[in-house]
């Protein structure tokens, strides 16, 4: 039996089509993969930043308890709400626990701009200089994030690209807030 | 047609931060790139600070880059320097050992955005003070000049001294770039005086062909200091 033209091209077709379906299924999915692993991995570098800020605090504490300008009550706030961070569960516990921290840092921070005097330490300049330059780390690691969530949520929420996102199970990422009184932010 | 309407402007809203983002920071490829206007920088004080980064370069592969502007525009220099870093890649790739030295002129702001690579010998401690005690006071006064030759030559020094290049890094800068708006204005120049010294050319031009820079693919993530001026 000999086919005719047109029956050949209806029998390419035929196969073709679910071929470059799947075919499109599956670098739709390879690039959800892809661009939710660039969050995570950028979300990570946040969470490192973090820590380093974190690690901070005894430092900035014992620095700053030999001057009576800091308040005792601020000083120690800080180093309770440190060791609350270091056994939070969840993220969640974390992110609540890092806006007090970063609040009170912020008190920290007022304070050792409010007197000039307190810039004839060597030692108290260096750490706060180091507290800035890791706030502004954060600062730029989170709008990295940021961007790396925008691009994810674009195409989850994309035509026809959703349809691959919704069939298997990729999900929006929340967006970041900046730090209180951290650079781009400053409270007036 | 409103619905329509309202379609496209909230397409503009999304769209139109980002591409306004992209075209706020310049594309830089010198090592001094005094985009101010008026320039805050003589060519012959350009030539003095590049002559740092050129030697920080060749002897360590650390690429140094300076930039005056007149403002920073939205971002704000921190921002601003990071997009900078970014977009233009300092610092070699896979090395990151770029640092980006920023003087506002509008906004009496400066800021030292220090590589990934740079940042266990330039810390955010030392670049403040340079910033604070090198540079501020010189570029407060008006002396753009001694400022950033000041804060080029402490960075640059402290690089010579404690930055081991990590292995796989080129010995040498590998670009050499062609300014060509000086070249333009050197052929100008040059026209003009064969016509006037009728073919008697003058060889210095040439001289100030070259000016060196270029930049490898380096990243950056906030790392050092800003400040007042």
């Amino acid at each position: 039996m000999k086919l005719g033209p047109i029956a050949l091209i209806a029998i390419i077709i035929l196969i073709a089509t679910p071929l470059l379906f799947a075919t499109w299924v599956a670098v739709t999915f390879n690039s959800f993969v892809g661009k939710d692993q660039a969050v995570l991995t950028q979300w990570a570098q946040v969470e490192t930043q973090y820590q380093r800020k974190i690690n901070l605090i005894p430092e900035i504490v014992a620095i700053a308890s030999s001057y009576t300008q800091f308040e005792r009550s601020v000083l120690e706030n800080i180093t309770r709400l440190r060791s609350q961070w270091q056994n939070a569960s969840g993220i969640n516990q974390q992110i609540n626990n890092a806006t007090s921290i970063d609040q009170t840092l912020y008190l920290i921070k007022i304070t050792y701009e409010a007197y000039p005097e307190l810039r004839a330490s060597e030692l108290l300049i260096n750490v706060m200089d180091t507290l800035t330059g890791t706030e502004n780390r954060i600062a730029v690691e989170q709008s990295r994030y940021n961007g790396a969530v925008g691009v994810l949520n674009a195409q989850i929420r994309s035509f026809p690209d959703g349809w691959v996102a919704g069939t298997f199970g990729f999900q929006p990422r929340p967006f970041y807030a900046p730090i209180p009184g951290g650079p781009g932010n400053e409270v007036p | 047609m409103r619905r329509v309407l309202f379609a496209i402007l909230a397409g503009l809203a999304v769209f139109a931060p980002s591409l306004a983002l992209a075209d706020e920071v310049p594309k830089v490829y010198l090592y001094v790139n005094d985009l101010a206007s008026p320039h805050a920088l003589l060519s012959n004080e350009a030539h003095d600070i590049e002559d740092i980064c050129y030697q920080v370069d060749l002897d360590t592969t650390a690429e140094i880059a300076v930039l005056v502007v007149n403002t920073t525009g939205s971002l704000g220099i921190d921002m601003f320097a990071v997009r900078t870093f970014e977009v233009n890649g300092i610092g070699k790739k896979g090395q990151d050992n770029g640092v980006l030295i920023v003087v506002s002129t509008d906004e009496h702001a400066w800021r030292v955005e220090v590589g990934y690579g740079l940042e266990g010998v330039l810390t955010d401690g030392f670049v403040a003070r340079v910033g604070r005690e090198e540079m501020a006071p010189y570029i407060s006064a008006g002396d753009f000049y001694t400022g950033i030759y000041n804060g080029t030559v402490a960075i640059g020094q402290k690089i010579l001294d404690e930055y081991e290049p990590g292995p796989g890094s080129h010995p040498r800068p590998d670009l050499i770039v062609i300014d060509w708006r000086t070249v333009a204005i050197g052929v100008a120049i040059f026209l003009v005086i064969s016509v006037i010294t009728k073919g008697r050319l003058s060889l210095w031009v040439v001289g100030s062909i070259f000016k060196r820079g270029g930049f490898g693919g380096g990243r950056s993530g906030g790392g050092g200091a800003s400040g007042k001026f």
